[in-house]
C-alpha cells in the first residue's frame, strides 16, 4: 500500500491527499511530527529525505521526494484516462510543466508568510509577502485571460496536476496575512477547484457547502 | 461634479451565481454576493452575531450563510435560519446591515451611504451601450490620481494593432462622472470604447473596472478582451514603477 | 504596545511555552501583556524568565511556575493562583501537548470560541459536527462564586470523529471550565472508555491585546495512538479555528450590549462576558464602539 509521510498542515502534503482521494486510490499516511517536534529535520527523517522535507511517498518500496515529483508520478501510474497529466501533446506537457514549476515558487513565498504568522517562524515574513502577491499577480492574469478563452484552469480547458500543486499555498495565503480579495481570476478558481468532484480540505480551506440543508 | 455615496463594486460577470466576495470601500468593508437565481446584494461584511465576515461564508439558494455557526440571511439581510436552533424562527431584530445594490450594463453599484439617494443618471445612461466586461484592475494611488492618468492614457487600439498601417487615432475621453471615465479611440471610421468604473479602496488604493465597446463577432471578442487586459496590466507596471520616462510613454500629451 | 496596565490581567498566572521551549542554548524569546520577555533554562535546571528591553537585556526577573508541561509565569504581585487540575494526577491518563498557534486576535475571542458548540458543524466539519445535526441542546451556563469560575454543564453535541480514538459518530457530553480569562479547559466523552471523560486545555499566551499564541493539551485515556496523531488532530482543530479567529470583526472582544447579537446556544459566551465585565478586564476588550466594522489591514 501507498505510504505518505504527512503532515496535515501541510499543503505540499494536502496536495498529495487531494490527488489520491481524487484518483480514488487507497494509501496510510505516517504521520511525522513537524511542529512542534520539527521531526523532519532527525536524522531518522533525512534517511528518508536528505533535504529534511515533506512530502515523501513511498509505493511499494519505490521513494519519491517533492511534492510535483508525486503528483507526476501518480497521475503516470494510476490516472488510467490520463486526463490529469497529458505527456502526449507536447504544449499540453509544456504547460503543465511551467506550472508545475511555479508552485514552488508559491510555496517559497505564500507558505513561509504561513509559517511566520501561524507557527512563530523566523523569517522575513515581509519578503514573503512581498513574493506571494509578485506570483499571485502572475497566476491572476493568467487566469483572467484563460477565462476570454473559455478555458478555466492553469494548463487549459480541464483540470490537471498544475492545479492541484498550485491550489494548497493559495488558498492558503490569508494564513500568512495575504489578502487575495483583489485577484478575482484566483477567487474563481479556487472556487472551481473546490467544487470538483472528490475534492476534500484540509485545516485553512474550507468546503464549500452549495445545497440548501434538507428540509426538515 | 456631485459627490456620490454610489460606488462599483465590480463587474458582474465575476460574480458568479452563488458565489460573496469581498469589497473595500473607505471607512468600510462589504460582502457582495450573488443569489442562485441571479440578483446580486451588499451587505456589511460583518456577521451581526459574533462579527465574522460574511465575505468568508457561502450562499445556499438565495441566502447568505455565515461561516463561522452557518446563520442564514437573505438579500434584506433578515436571518433566516440559525442552525443551533433548527425549530426556532428567528426573531426580526436579527439583521445584517444591507446596502442598495444594483446591476447597470454590466457593473455591479452600491449605494454605500445611508442617504437614500436615488443612482446617478450617468449609471442608467450606460444602460443599452453594447459593452463586453474585461477585468478589473487594483492600484496603488488614490482615485483622483488614477482619473487625471486615465483622462490623458494612450490606448491603443486593438483594430491599430491588427492592421499595423499606423491609421492616426484620435482619443476623446469623458469623465462621466468622479467615478466613470470613458476613453474613445478612433481609428479611422471605427470606434473603440472604453467604460472604466474607478473604486476607491482607500485613499492609496484603486480599483479600476473595465469594460469595452462589443464590436467584434463572437470569435473575436477574447482577442480585444486579452488585448485590453495586457494594456491593463501593462498601465498597472508603469504607474508601478514610479519611473516618469516609462508612466510618460502612457500619455496622450507626451 | 507598551506593558497593559490593566490589574487583572497583569495579576494572572500565563503561560510562556511548553517547557522544552526554553533551554539553555536556545532560550523562548516572547510576549506578555506588551513586555518583552525572554525564557531560558539555566545553570541549576530550573526554568527563568526575565523581563526584557529593546534591546534584549535582561531587566526583572518573573515568578515562573512549570506545572501542566508548560511554562507559567505572572507580572503582577499580587497574582491569583494558577489552577488545579486534579485529573493530572489520575492513573491513566496521558499528557501530550501540542504547541501554539499563533493568531491575530484578542486572547479573549480565542477562548470564547473553545466554549463555543454551535460551531463545530461550520468549521470542524466532519470532525466535531456535521449538518443536519446542528442543534445545540439547553445545558447550563454559570459562574460559581465560590471558586470565582465560569463553568458550563449538560452540553451535548453529535459528533462524527469526536477525538483522534473515535471511529463511529457518537453523541459526546462536555463539561467546559473557564479558570482565568485567559484559560479553559473541556471534559468529554472518552470515546473508548466508558464513563470517563477526556481533558482538553487551552492556554492562551496574550502578547498584545490582539495578538496571542493558543498554547494547548489533551490528558486523555487513550492507548490507541501515538503523542504525533493526538498533536495532529488538535493542531487540525486549532488551525481550523484560525482563520474564523482572524476574521471577526472587531478583533478586540465586545461586552456593550448590543453590539453582538447572541442566541441560546451562546449560553456560556454570555456567562463568559458577564464575567469578564464584573472583573473589569480592559485587556483585551473593545474600547469604542465606533471602531467595529475595522481591523488593521
Ligand atoms: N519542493 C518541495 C517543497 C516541500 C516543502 O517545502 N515542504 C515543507 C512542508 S510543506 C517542508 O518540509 N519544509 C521543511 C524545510 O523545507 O526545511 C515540494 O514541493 O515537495
Ligand atoms: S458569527 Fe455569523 S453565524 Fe455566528
Ligand atoms: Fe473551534
Amino acid at each position: 500500500m501507498i505510504k505518505l509521510y504527512d503532515y496535515p498542515a501541510s499543503g505540499n502534503c494536502y496536495k498529495i491527499r487531494l490527488f489520491l482521494n481524487i484518483l480514488g486510490v487507497a494509501y496510510e499516511t505516517v504521520p511525522v511530527d513537524f511542529y512542534p517536534g520539527l521531526e523532519h529535520r532527525n536524522a531518522d527523517f533525512k534517511a528518508i529525505n536528505p533535504l529534511g522535507q515533506l512530502p515523501v511517498l513511498d509505493d511499494d518500496g519505490f521513494v519519491i521526494r517533492d511534492a510535483q515529483a508525486i503528483l507526476a508520478y501518480l497521475a503516470s501510474k494510476y490516472d488510467a484516462a490520463g486526463t490529469w497529466f497529458d505527456r502526449d501533446d507536447p504544449v499540453a506537457l509544456g504547460k503543465t510543466m511551467m506550472w508545475l514549476a511555479f508552485a514552488d515558487q508559491i510555496t517559497a513565498t505564500s507558505s513561509a508568510a504561513r509559517l511566520h504568522d501561524v507557527l512563530g517562524f523566523d523569517l522575513d515574513v515581509d519578503a514573503a509577502r512581498k513574493g506571494a502577491h509578485a506570483a499571485f499577480r502572475i497566476l491572476d492574469d493568467h487566469l483572467i485571460e484563460q477565462e476570454f478563452v473559455g478555458e478555466y484552469w492553469l494548463a487549459g480547458d480541464r483540470a490537471s496536476i498544475a492545479d492541484i500543486a498550485c491550489f494548497p499555498y493559495v488558498a492558503l495565503a490569508p494564513d500568512g496575512g495575504i489578502n487575495l480579495g483583489n485577484y478575482h481570476g484566483i477567487r474563481r478558481w479556487l472556487a472551481r477547484i473546490k467544487r470538483m468532484p472528490d475534492f476534500v480540505e484540509m485545516p485553512g480551506i474550507f468546503l464549500e457547502f452549495d445545497e440548501p440543508m434538507a428540509a426538515e | 461634479m456631485e459627490q456620490t455615496s454610489w460606488i462599483v463594486a465590480g463587474l458582474s460577470a465575476g460574480l458568479f451565481e452563488g458565489s460573496v466576495m469581498p469589497v473595500k470601500t473607505p471607512g468600510k468593508d462589504l460582502a457582495v454576493w450573488r443569489q442562485r437565481s441571479g440578483q446580486a446584494n451588499a451587505v456589511e461584511d460583518r456577521c451581526p452575531h459574533r462579527g465574522m465576515r460574511f465575505s468568508m461564508g457561502f450562499v445556499r439558494g438565495d441566502q447568505l450563510a455565515c461561516r463561522y455557526h452557518g446563520w442564514e440571511f437573505d438579500g434584506a439581510g433578515v436571518c433566516k435560519n440559525i442552525p443551533a436552533h433548527p425549530t426556532l424562527q428567528p426573531p426580526k431584530t436579527i439583521c445584517a446591515k444591507t446596502f442598495v445594490c444594483q446591476e447597470v450594463n454590466g457593473f455591479i453599484v452600491v449605494n454605500v451611504g445611508d442617504d437614500g439617494a436615488a443612482m446617478p443618471a450617468e449609471y442608467s445612461e450606460l444602460e443599452g451601450e453594447n459593452m463586453v466586461p474585461v477585468r478589473s484592475v487594483y492600484l496603488d494611488a488614490s482615485i483622483s490620481t488614477v482619473r487625471d492618468w486615465l483622462m490623458q492614457a494612450v490606448f491603443p487600439t486593438f483594430a491599430a494593432g491588427q492592421d499595423g498601417t499606423g491609421t492616426p487615432v484620435t482619443y476623446i475621453y469623458g469623465n462621466l462622472n468622479d467615478n466613470l471615465v470613458r476613453i474613445s479611440a478612433q481609428v479611422g471610421a471605427t470606434t473603440e470604447e472604453l467604460i472604466l468604473a474607478l473604486q476607491a479602496l482607500d485613499d492609496d488604493r484603486t480599483g479600476v473596472h473595465v469594460q469595452v465597446s462589443d464590436m467584434g463577432s463572437k470569435e473575436e471578442m477574447p482577442a480585444v478582451q486579452r488585448h485590453v487586459a495586457r494594456w491593463l496590466a501593462d498601465l498597472r507596471l508603469r504607474l508601478e514603477s514610479n519611473d516618469q520616462s516609462q508612466i510618460n510613454k502612457l500619455k496622450i500629451s507626451a | 504596545m507598551a506593558k497593559t496596565t490593566d490589574a487583572f490581567a497583569l495579576n494572572e498566572w500565563l503561560v510562556i511555552g511548553r517547557l522544552e521551549d526554553a533551554t539553555h542554548d536556545k532560550p523562548r524569546v516572547t510576549r506578555l501583556l506588551g513586555q518583552d520577555i525572554r525564557a531560558e533554562r539555566t545553570a541549576d535546571g530550573a526554568i527563568g524568565v526575565w523581563e526584557t528591553d529593546l534591546a534584549g537585556n535582561k531587566g526583572r526577573a518573573l515568578p515562573v511556575q512549570e506545572r501542566y508541561g508548560h511554562i507559567f509565569v505572572t507580572l503582577g504581585d499580587t497574582p491569583r493562583d494558577l489552577l488545579e487540575m486534579p485529573e493530572f494526577e489520575e492513573e491513566g491518563r496521558r499528557l501530550v501537548t501540542i504547541g501554539y498557534v499563533r493568531v491575530k486576535t484578542s486572547p479573549l475571542r480565542v477562548v470564547e470560541n473553545f466554549l463555543d458548540l454551535g460551531h463545530f458543524p461550520y468549521v470542524h466539519t466532519n470532525y466535531l459536527g456535521a449538518e443536519p445535526q446542528t442543534e445545540v441542546a439547553n445545558y447550563k451556563a454559570e459562574i460559581r462564586e465560590d471558586v470565582d469560575e465560569v463553568w458550563a454543564t449538560d452540553c451535548s453535541f453529535f459528533q462524527q470523529k469526536a477525538a483522534k480514538s473515535a471511529t463511529d459518530g457518537q453523541q459526546s457530553e462536555y463539561e467546559y471550565r473557564v479558570t482565568s480569562p485567559f484559560i479553559t479547559v473541556l471534559y468529554k466523552t472518552c470515546p473508548i472508555k466508558p464513563g470517563a471523560w477526556d481533558l482538553v486545555g487551552l492556554f492562551v499566551q496574550p502578547l498584545d491585546e490582539d495578538l496571542c499564541e493558543a498554547h494547548s493539551f489533551v490528558l486523555p485515556f487513550d492507548e490507541e495512538n501515538t503523542d504525533v496523531e493526538l498533536r495532529h488532530f488538535q493542531q487540525t482543530i486549532f488551525l481550523q479555528d484560525r482563520p474564523i479567529l482572524e476574521n471577526q470583526l472587531p478583533a478586540l472582544l465586545p461586552l456593550t450590549p448590543g453590539t453582538e447579537m447572541p442566541a441560546r446556544a451562546d449560553a456560556t459566551s454570555m456567562t463568559y462576558r458577564r464575567w469578564l465585565k464584573k472583573k473589569n478586564i480592559t485587556f483585551g476588550v473593545q474600547k469604542d464602539a465606533a471602531s467595529t466594522n475595522s481591523r488593521a489591514a
